[in-house]
């Protein structure tokens, strides 16, 4: 193996340490027992605080970025990450708050969460709302306990739970954690959901559907309406999962048109940081009916205009979170939703739709698209125009990275077979979607001219293509002293 | 204000592209929004001047709490963090980048999971820790779903001790309150410690797993390697709520004998913030690794033969598995495990130890000083780390006197467990001068 790129135990040396306790002078013996004491040190690194900035700091540059690079992640929201609302959030009055602290010194932290949750019910139109989920499919849990806890309260027996096909894998994997079976419903030829085999499978043993709007596929349910009314004519319940609301902020209010539940992503619509993976937070919102069901503790607002946490609620599903939730991150959305306001909320979306649109039939003369008509904040792309070539999806993904430009979401959704889900998000200039549209076009014409280029794409990374067999097969999850 | 970035002539010629006239066009597929009315959301927006000063103002609306000095622990705690860790990672390279789902794209995001995953597994004792949880007590819920599905949803017993964290207890019910025909059972505690005798009597061979908590709410150790060989003996999983601190001067968890550990990682470097973000900690036994919830990053190599990292083992997660995943997490706190890398790192082999010893000083310092003013301290006291329970009147009461006198001395343990009490926490950031006005403060308003 080259080694040349080290790791931070390979810069340890013995003896090197970093001062960072002041000396003071104890007499005192520890009370702890000596049976309970540690025979040898945690094996920590030991570097010298510039070359642990230098390691980090070289890290990072392995990254591609949205601050760096385009970065077109369907089903993601890749937006940029405003540096107000990062600079807000690291406030000392905020960073510093303990969570044991009595409500009379934390009455602006509560009117600042309180603030938030009022906003996110009148963008969903539902009465009901949580902060405390601390990401997308946090949320679709706590909806899924809601269904369960609502209907053992109405003493109905509804074990299974309908999913389209084309739905994010945390929709199933949410609902048979509180106990529902998942039931696919496919979706027609228009990326609708296939109404026949919804009415077909939705009776009284259904609690309810798990809806994406817009879909995985980028496409508004023409018939959401239609499946709402279904769905509650036969007692059932509605979830939006609100993954892409990028799509409709202050276009149309979920409640409005039937949805029961939903959860928004704070870290996709309300442009907060990814960090490579979370923190995220994902809040939901609930109709009049499923209010007394939320999570504890609530944030309520008494007469007096003080604010306090509300953990005795009765018919709660109970608690979910070991505090009050991602609080960092909300503030971030909080800052967002304030700097925007309902106009510049609007203005996003139909930039995003925009953008989208622009993309999509740009390139739909070099790739295959799976849905014709209008998108929404993203579009389907696959292989089909390729593949006589011998080129896979991955290929594609992969030489656009030689380009700078990250990959859209590959092989996701699972209706659609290769797929390529591109979201430019609102926030790229028509500059950087002509870059990514030329570069797309450069690479449709390489996969005739020159296919090669895709099938050892790519090259211009800090690593070539990765060998996953090996990593799956015998996998090396951290680091032992005697491989060095 | 506004993040995009598009001129009128922009927008003109990219719908003459798309071949329509106007940007209502791109929507007519949605409903008609009943209402134009979004209640308090200002109509057009703040500017970055006005945010400042709007957000200035929630600051102050804090009043004191903003300025206390701190003893308030039970989960979260005033810890040191080195100024390298904001340095770092607001490196927008690591926080606008997410899931490292192209490899040679995010090899920075990779190699710091996978050096988190190795100075975790340091603390836990176990050898495979995950990229993650969201916190303490969604993690500690996660691994008792991951002892029902490695006994195959046969042994239907979960235990856990009244001495683990209210919170954890709470977060673990919710989670278990839809499984059909499975038994909860907490065990009672003798002065601050689990009942053993108790826990053995319920340990039978339908148990899946038990939680207990390392040190315990309360701060107190427990006789960890009993329990641990009690619950092995009869074929269950022994579960760590876990307090990283611990294992700079204390015994790892996995040495103990847990074979899945859960914890709070705030004190590893992450600000306390109101609760959150921090991350869950999730470490477990090899044997157990395809049931773990979760992502994980393996070390492998390129075509070319160098060093790299990916995701692996994804096979168990839900964006495969959909139904079938050990869990739905999906997004996880990676941005907080950065912190703990640096801070690890930072601390390092050395700083820890003597991290520890620091705490355990002051800690002995406190309890020293609290005894010579007379105040009485519960359980036992050669079983502290680094909290302790005051036997003092009414808690609460104390506690809003000491904000008006500019510290935070300790959380009241009434409603929270089944003893009361005010409950000091201890860190390397407190000074002796502090604790002398703790101890001054508890004697006057304390026990007057």
């Amino acid at each position: 193996m080259d080694k040349t790129r080290e790791l931070i135990f390979e810069m340890s040396s013995r003896g090197v340490e970093n001062i960072f306790l002041g000396h003071e002078e104890f007499n005192e013996a520890p009370l702890i027992e000596e049976k309970f004491l540690a025979s040898e040190k945690a094996d920590l690194p030991q570097v010298g605080e510039l070359d642990i900035v230098r390691h980090y700091t070289n890290l990072s540059k392995l990254n591609f970025s949205i601050d760096a690079n385009f970065y077109p992640l369907g089903s993601c929201t890749m937006k940029y990450n405003p540096k107000i609302n990062e600079e807000i959030a690291s406030f000392r009055g905020f960073v510093s708050l303990h969570p044991m602290l009595p409500e009379t010194t934390v009455q602006g932290m509560l009117e600042l969460l309180y603030t938030g949750g009022e906003y996110l019910k009148e963008i969903s139109g539902l009465p009901g709302v949580s902060l405390l989920p601390a990401a997308g499919a946090h949320g679709e849990l706590a909806g899924n306990f809601i269904f369960a806890k609502y209907f053992n309260d109405r003493n109905e027996i509804r074990t299974k739970m309908l999913i389209p096909d084309s739905a994010h894998g945390t929709n199933p994997a949410s609902a048979i954690m509180a106990g529902f079976q998942p039931v696919e419903i496919p979706s027609d030829e228009n990326g609708d959901i296939d109404l026949k085999a919804l009415r077909e499978a939705m009776d009284e043993s259904v609690a309810g559907i798990m809806m994406t709007q817009p879909n995985t596929l980028g496409i508004f349910d023409s018939n959401f309406k239609k499946v709402a009314q279904i769905v509650h004519e036969r007692g059932g319940l509605v979830y939006m999962d609100g993954a892409n609301m990028n799509a409709m902020l202050c276009h149309v209010k979920p409640g409005e048109i039937g949805v029961d539940i939903m959860h928004f992503n704070l870290h996709k619509t309300f442009s907060t940081p990814h960090g490579m993976g979370g923190p995220g937070a994902g809040p939901i919102c609930v109709s009049g009916e499923l209010t007394e069901y939320l999570p504890v503790p609530v944030i309520g607002k008494d007469q007096s205009g003080t604010f306090h946490m509300e953990g005795n609620i009765p018919r709660s599903v109970g608690r979910m979170t070991e505090g009050y939730g991602n609080i960092g991150v909300i503030l971030k959305a909080l800052v967002y939703m304030m700097a925007l306001g309902v106009e510049g909320l609007k203005d996003a979306t139909d930039i995003a739709v925009l953008n989208a649109n622009y993309v999509k039939v740009s390139l739909e003369k070099h790739y295959h698209l799976h849905f014709k008509g209008l998108c929404k904040h993203e579009c389907v792309f696959d292989n089909s125009f390729q593949k006589d070539k011998g080129i896979r999806t991955l290929d594609i993904a992969k030489r656009l990275l030689d380009y700078g430009l990250h990959a859209p979401t590959v092989y996701f959704p699972l209706t659609v077979k290769e797929a390529i889900m591109v979201e430019p998000t609102e926030t790229e200039s028509k500059r950087s979607l002509d870059r990514f549209i030329q570069v797309m076009t450069k690479i449709a014409g390489e996969c005739n001219d020159s296919p090669e280029l895709l099938k050892n794409a790519p090259t211009k990374t800090p690593v070539r293509r990765l060998d996953e067999t090996q990593a799956a097969r015998n996998p090396i999850l951290k680091w032992e002293r005697g491989e060095q | 204000m506004k993040y995009t970035q598009l001129s009128e002539d922009d927008i003109i010629s990219m719908l003459k592209v798309i071949g329509v006239n106007s940007i209502e066009e791109l929507f007519n597929d949605l409903p008609a929004s009943l209402t134009d009315n979004y209640g308090s959301i200002n109509n057009h927006g703040m500017t970055e001047m006005e945010l400042r000063r709007k957000f200035h103002e929630y600051e102050k609306k804090n009043g004191t709490g903003n300025d206390l000095t701190c003893f308030l622990g039970g989960g979260y705690y005033d810890h040191f963090i080195p100024s390298i860790s904001s340095a770092l990672s607001s490196r927008s390279e690591f926080y606008t980048a997410y899931t490292p789902y192209q490899p040679e794209a995010a090899q920075g995001s990779l190699q710091l999971i996978w050096e988190f995953q190795s100075m975790m597994s340091e603390l836990t004792g176990l050898p495979v820790t995950n990229a993650s949880m969201y916190d303490g007590a969604s993690g500690f819920a996660e691994a008792f779903l991951m002892a029902f599905r490695l006994f195959r949803g046969k042994k239907k017993k979960f235990i856990y001790s009244s001495t683990v964290n209210p919170a954890y207890i709470a977060v673990l019910k919710t989670y278990l309150q839809f499984k059909e025909d499975i038994e909860i059972v907490e065990i009672p505690e003798i002065d601050g410690h689990t009942d053993i005798a108790a826990l053995k009597e319920q340990l039978d061979e339908n148990t899946a797993g038990v939680g207990l908590s390392y040190p315990n709410f309360y701060g107190q150790i427990e006789d960890m390697e009993e329990m641990t060989e009690l619950i092995k003996a009869q074929g269950a999983i022994p579960i760590a709520a876990f307090y990283p601190m611990v294992s700079s001067v204390l015994k790892t968890p996995g040495e103990l004998g847990f074979e899945i550990v859960t914890g709070n990682g705030q004190s590893m470097g992450n600000p306390i913030y109101f609760s959150g973000p921090t991350f869950g900690i999730f470490s477990v036994k090899k044997e157990y690794i395809r049931q773990l919830p979760g992502r994980l990053v393996s070390e492998t190599v390129d075509l070319e033969g160098k060093r790299g990292f990916v995701m692996t083992l994804q096979t168990r997660e839900q964006h495969i598995k959909r139904e079938r995943a050990t869990s739905n997490i999906c997004s996880n706190q990676s941005l907080n495990t950065l912190l703990a890398s640096i801070y690890m790192s930072f601390v390092g082999r050395e700083g820890f130890y003597k991290l520890g010893q620091r705490i355990m000083q002051l800690t002995a310092y406190t309890v020293k000083k609290a005894q010579e003013a007379g105040i009485k301290i519960k359980f036992r006291k050669k079983r502290i780390f680094n909290e302790i329970v005051f036997d003092v009147p009414d808690p609460a009461a104390i506690l809003s006197k000491g904000i008006d006198a500019g510290l935070a001395p300790g959380i009241p343990l009434e409603g929270l467990m089944r003893e009361n009490g005010l409950m000091t926490a201890i860190t390397e950031k407190r000074t002796k001068e502090e604790i002398d006005t703790l101890v001054e403060f508890l004697k006057g308003d304390g026990n007057g």
